[in-house]
């Protein structure tokens, strides 16, 4: 196995990941992937439902919508199950599972920014009940809008390590891993958004106000 | 409003999808393709290389035979047929050697409308089609060679290949007169081609043409994806419908709490607390260890206090302004400067 290779079957579930992504989890995962190898359904379908809503957590965030997030898990999960036999450390189905996702939200993203370059698409708008909880406080509201809003104008890869990172809460080196770059690389997009959403946040409860 | 420091955004400002009815929703899609891929659909790396070049040996095969062998009698069988009366005009004789006529014998408005294949045919072929386009109108090999057209996408959608499905859906009809005298269950298989292809309005319509036969077993299954579908449409009053609808249609269903909870959503959504309070109380009596249950109580109790703040401020205004509207429907009587009981004459 070259070096390269190998920190991409070992990734580090953080944040979000690792709250109900413990060592058993990963390990019952492990035997999962082997069941479903040999084209176990049952053993898939068992994989699909611990982690569904993982990936539709990670489609819908990084998007700021839920437009498309079901086809996105869909194909994310069919590819899993064809590749199934690439993941040579079924404990990472998790993480891999995630880096489809973000893989395919990606080239959404950039395809409908082409588009709209082009005139023949309008950009999507943020959808923040999709988002934000239904008992998310106003603030929290506001924050999501006005942060997504901002992301919105972002290039894809620097929008999609910063909301990995700040939104989902993973680790920086589950971050790189998700998005198929450099541990630097992922930490200087990661810089770049941040610099740019504190440059233009404005804060609407700072003083007090409405 | 000020510049400041981004805030970190908290984890229970997000909507969790975990619990979703999406996710029974995109495995049912995932378990009719994974079923009908079996274990041929493990692709490893070498299957990118192999299969562009077994296509283009396949392909480079089927130029050399169709160029080696096949003879050119054999084309007619997949034109298209010329009008009718011209053939019978020409007298045709449906013989299977009458491609060996004599040339001229045949009929020149014939040869002028065959297409670019039929040119290469030596000319005393051309001469004689007629009669061949005869012999395969009457031969019953040829009738029974013709795919069933209803069938096709409906094995297509089996073997889950959504996009085939369309593209035969649409090359026999269209999605609309598919659905005109579709059975539920191929109406089901209808709304996952329409959903596939992210055409949500004729999912819609399909499903809800297999609500007009509340009986078929399919009905309740139809009620809850169009509630789901309505609900991403952001019609919710059309979801809380539906939703009610899966509930009297499955009582006991599969998603029947889930239905509920969702008709109780939307009635949080539109802040109707009557409702909200109708159904939080069905909710309970039906499922009394709903995993919502709390959740929707505490909201119900929020909502309550919400309108009777509401109504409370509504009420203090109302009783402010009634002396202003008073004094502007009366100004005559009057005195701006000491206003007195409606009626009273200062002056």
């Amino acid at each position: 196995m070259s070096p390269e290779a190998a920190p991409r079957l070992r990734l580090v579930p953080g944040g979000a990941a690792a709250a109900d992504g413990s060592s058993d989890s990963a390990a019952e995962d492990e035997k999962l992937v082997g069941r479903a190898r040999h084209h176990d359904l049952l053993a898939f379908e068992v994989l699909y439902r611990r982690h569904a809503g993982f990936a539709l957590n990670l489609a819908v965030r990084i998007q700021g919508t839920a437009i498309d997030a079901e086809d996105i898990v869909h194909d994310a999960f069919l590819r899993a199950n064809e590749r199934l036999a690439e993941l040579r450390d079924g404990a990472a189905f998790r993480a891999w599972l995630g880096s489809i996702v973000v893989r395919l939200v990606r080239t959404r993203l950039r395809r409908r920014r082409l588009l709209s370059s082009l005139g023949l698409a309008s950009p999507e708008p943020i959808d923040l009940d999709a988002i934000a909880s239904p008992h998310a406080d106003p603030e929290s509201r506001v924050l999501l809008a006005q942060v997504y809003s901002l992301l919105q104008t972002l290039p894809a890869d620097d929008r999609i390590a910063w909301t990995l990172r700040y939104v989902d809460h993973h680790r920086l080196e589950a971050v790189a891993q998700l998005v198929d770059c450099s541990l630097a690389t992922a930490k200087r997009r990661i810089l770049r958004a941040q610099r740019y959403l504190t440059e233009h946040f404005v804060s609407a409860f700072a003083e007090g106000g409405s | 409003m000020s510049r400041q420091r981004l805030p970190e955004i908290p984890r229970a400002a997000l909507r969790d999808y975990q619990t979703s009815e999406q996710v029974p929703a995109v495995w049912r899609r995932l378990k009719a393709e994974l079923r009908a891929q079996g274990p041929r659909a493990r692709r490893s790396t070498l299957a990118w290389v192999w299969a562009p070049a077994l296509s283009a040996v396949l392909f480079g095969s089927g130029v050399f035979v169709g160029a080696r062998f096949i003879r050119p009698q054999a084309l007619p069988g997949v034109q298209a047929e010329p009008p009718a009366p011209i053939a019978r005009a020409a007298g045709a004789v449906t013989t299977k050697n009458n491609t060996d006529a004599e040339p001229g014998s045949g009929v020149p408005q014939v040869k002028a409308s065959h297409s670019r294949a039929r040119h290469s045919v030596s000319p005393g072929a051309a001469a004689s089609e007629p009669s061949v386009y005869d012999e395969l109108e009457a031969s019953p090999r040829h009738a029974a060679a013709q795919p069933a057209p209803v069938a096709e996408w409906q094995r297509l959608v089996e073997s889950g290949d959504f996009r085939g499905a369309r593209r035969a859906l649409d090359q026999q009809g269209g999605f609309d007169v598919a659905i005109s005298h579709a059975s539920p269950s191929e109406l089901m298989s209808l709304v996952d081609i329409a959903r596939a292809s992210g055409e949500r309005g004729q999912a819609i319509s399909a499903l809800r043409q297999v609500l007009a036969h509340p009986d078929a077993p399919e009905a309740p299954l139809a009620a809850w994806t169009l509630g789901n579908v309505l609900d991403q449409a952001g019609d919710e009053p059309g979801a809380a419908q539906a939703f009610a609808l899966y509930r009297r249609l499955s009582p006991a269903g599969d998603f029947a709490e889930d239905a509920a909870a969702r008709q109780i959503d939307v009635a949080l959504a539109a802040g109707n607390a009557e409702l909200v309070t109708q159904l939080v109380e069905d909710y309970a009596r039906d499922f009394p260890h709903g995993r919502r249950l709390g959740e929707f109580r505490k909201a119900e109790k929020a909502l309550a206090a919400r309108v009777a703040d509401a109504g409370a401020a509504a009420r203090s205004e109302a009783v402010q302004q009634e002396p202003e509207d008073e004094a502007d429907e009366t100004p005559s009587q009057q005195s701006p400067v000491t206003p007195g009981p409606a009626g009273t004459d200062t002056h």
